[in-house]
């Protein structure tokens, strides 16, 4: 039974790796991914030798939820991915819905225990849970620069410490990613590898998709990571995050996280809830300090 | 001297570009990547340079004919536009010092095939201009010995380095089109990978290909410029130009200038190293049909 809550929970782990920094817990390793500086370059246009091109139009938004949800719909209009469903408890066509909204009115920025809003964690039979939680950060970097964060967040590992009851290792890598077909603006392939030593390895393949929302506007930008077929552990993986702009601080990002999962539990819902629970509260945390360097 | 063409249209491929930031962007020296400044690229539009004839490719007369005759050309088939990137490597004084760097670092099938980032830089809507140029020093006597070249062929299996992905298909091709023009090429790019990232890049393209005297075949001069502007999601333009010039000892220098107006990208270093990337590959994949040629 154990072994089957373990594996619920390296499911997710493969969405969203977490990495708290106290000793004992679960942790994750950052990868040396390369990061660069932004420098602003005004007056490119003048400097430079002058052609006859003009520059792309500029498309600024109103930073709204009502624009945010326009967004969404903008961007499922050409995505494949099925995340309709998700998209529907914060967006009911363009309209925010009251859980959007709650969301944003307390979003989560690194102080205290970080809580996900439960919408839905049950038992579907005696070997299936589902887990539908929500949660909503304000991070201290740019929506472009988090939007991006997401490639690298991607693919950082997870290992529960040799201290945890059932050590647990998480990995993942890069495919060459099917072809783009115009669906969302760039897209990834990523295999996850699950190992609890000595019970059982674990291997699926997510698609990761990124999506500008409006056209000429890098305020608004969305995120899916689906899971490309189902398995005997994983029967869905939904993990859809929204980006907007901070209303209040140009600088800053809100962002919407929904995650849905459908997974074998093995007969051990309630244990492996409460350990779903532990990892998207150290998820989010791990989330919020990739941002803050 | 249709193989003249066909070659600089597949090399000019390399324009192509990828995804995504707002940034000065940086080089990457293990590309061969050289980076210029804006400074140095205001130099050399005002013409600033001296009239030295020291590092000269193939001597001051056959580069003051491509300089002076290519100017006259351009204005001919009324494609003044391509002036202020064409004054990049000719002024009125001869050849400038990008040129004569660009040939010194020619990729010749032994050394470092290289790229040099002439300029790059994002405005804050992530409008990004990159402009780059290479040089090869083919194993062929004269441009015209590119006729018989099929370089688009070589395009069509793709580019692949670094996880990036580039193919251009040759639409549609018509010799002695008017206008001067001794071959018009219309070119599909796709830039279809980025670093492992699939996108959705679509690019096309008419290439065209002048003598400069129609008496000489040792210098050309093509000029590409983007279609359907309107219609791209991912470019507001591109402009490319490619001199080709006969030199001494049965070789042939290719010279590429790209020009690129990138809209929509939020990581443009990422297209940057997806750029160079892709034109280092293009001359290590383009230059063994120089040596079958042969």
């Amino acid at each position: 039974m154990l072994r089957k809550s373990l594996l619920a929970l390296l499911f997710l782990a493969a969405c969203q790796p977490s990495s708290p920094q106290d000793f004992g817990s679960p942790s994750v390793k950052s990868q040396n991914i390369e990061e660069s500086g932004i420098q602003e370059y005004p007056g490119l246009y003048s400097e430079l030798p002058s052609g006859t091109i003009p520059p792309a139009p500029r498309n600024p938004l109103p930073l709204t939820g009502a624009n945010f949800c326009a967004g969404v719909q903008n961007a499922m209009k050409t995505s494949k991915q099925n995340m309709a469903e998700e998209i529907a408890l914060i967006c009911n066509g363009n309209a925010p819905t009251p859980l959007l909204a709650s969301l944003w009115s307390a979003p989560f920025e690194g102080v205290g225990v970080p809580t996900p809003v439960n919408i839905r964690v049950v038992p579907i039979d005696e070997e299936t849970s589902e887990i539908l939680l929500a949660y909503s950060m304000r991070l201290p970097k740019k929506s472009v620069q988090t939007l991006l964060g997401e490639e690298k967040h991607a693919v950082v590992p997870y290992d529960s410490g040799n201290n945890a009851e059932d050590p647990m290792k998480m990995s993942f890598k890069f495919l060459d990613p099917p072809a783009n077909t115009g669906d969302c603006d760039t897209g990834f392939l990523v295999e996850q590898f699950v190992q609890v030593p000595g019970r059982f390895d674990d291997t699926t393949q997510h698609e990761l998709k990124l999506y500008l929302m409006h056209p000429n506007n890098f305020d608004f930008f969305m995120a899916g990571r689906t899971l490309v077929a189902p398995s005997t552990q994983f029967k869905r993986s939904v993990v859809f995050r929204g980006f907007l702009t901070d209303p209040a601080d140009a600088s800053k990002t809100i962002s919407t996280t929904i995650l849905h999962f459908v997974m074998n539990s093995r007969e051990q819902h309630e244990r492996m809830v409460a350990a779903f629970m532990e990892f998207i509260r150290a998820d989010m945390l791990a989330l919020f300090n990739e941002q803050k360097s | 001297m249709q193989s003249v063409i066909r070659i600089c249209f597949a090399l000019s491929i390399l324009s192509i570009v990828p995804a995504c930031q707002k940034k000065k962007l940086s080089n990457t020296p293990e590309m061969g990547v050289a980076a210029k400044s804006e400074a140095a690229i205001k130099e050399a539009d005002s013409g600033v340079s001296s009239p030295n004839t020291k590092g000269l490719a193939v001597g001051p007369e056959k580069e003051a004919f491509m300089c002076e005759q290519g100017e006259v050309v351009i204005r001919q088939i009324e494609k003044t536009n391509f002036l202020d990137l064409f004054h990049l490597l000719c002024d009125n004084k001869g050849t400038t010092q990008r040129f004569k760097d660009l040939v010194a670092s020619a990729y010749d099938g032994k050394n470092e095939a290289k790229v040099t980032l002439i300029s790059s830089a994002s405005d804050e809507m992530f409008n990004t201009r990159l402009i780059v140029g290479f040089a090869m020093k083919a194993p062929l006597g004269d441009p015209a010995q590119f006729f018989a070249l099929k370089a688009h062929d070589v395009l069509l299996n793709g580019l692949r380095s670094n996880r990036s992905e580039m193919i251009a298909k040759v639409e549609s091709r018509k010799t002695f089109p008017g206008r001067r023009s001794i071959e018009e090429i219309i070119i599909n790019y796709s830039l279809s990978k980025s670093e492992g990232g699939a996108l959705f890049d679509t690019r096309r393209t008419e290439f065209n290909t002048y003598l400069l005297d129609e008496a000489r075949t040792d210098v050309t001069i093509s000029l590409e410029e983007m279609l359907d502007v309107e219609k791209s999601k991912s470019y507001s333009g591109f402009r490319g130009i490619v001199l080709g010039l006969q030199a001494a000892n049965n070789e042939t220098y290719l010279v590429f200038l790209n020009d690129m107006f990138i809209k929509n990208r939020i990581d443009p270093l990422r297209l940057q190293r997806t750029l160079l990337a892709l034109n280092g590959e293009m001359q290590r994949v383009m230059f063994p049909l120089f040596t079958k040629a042969k």
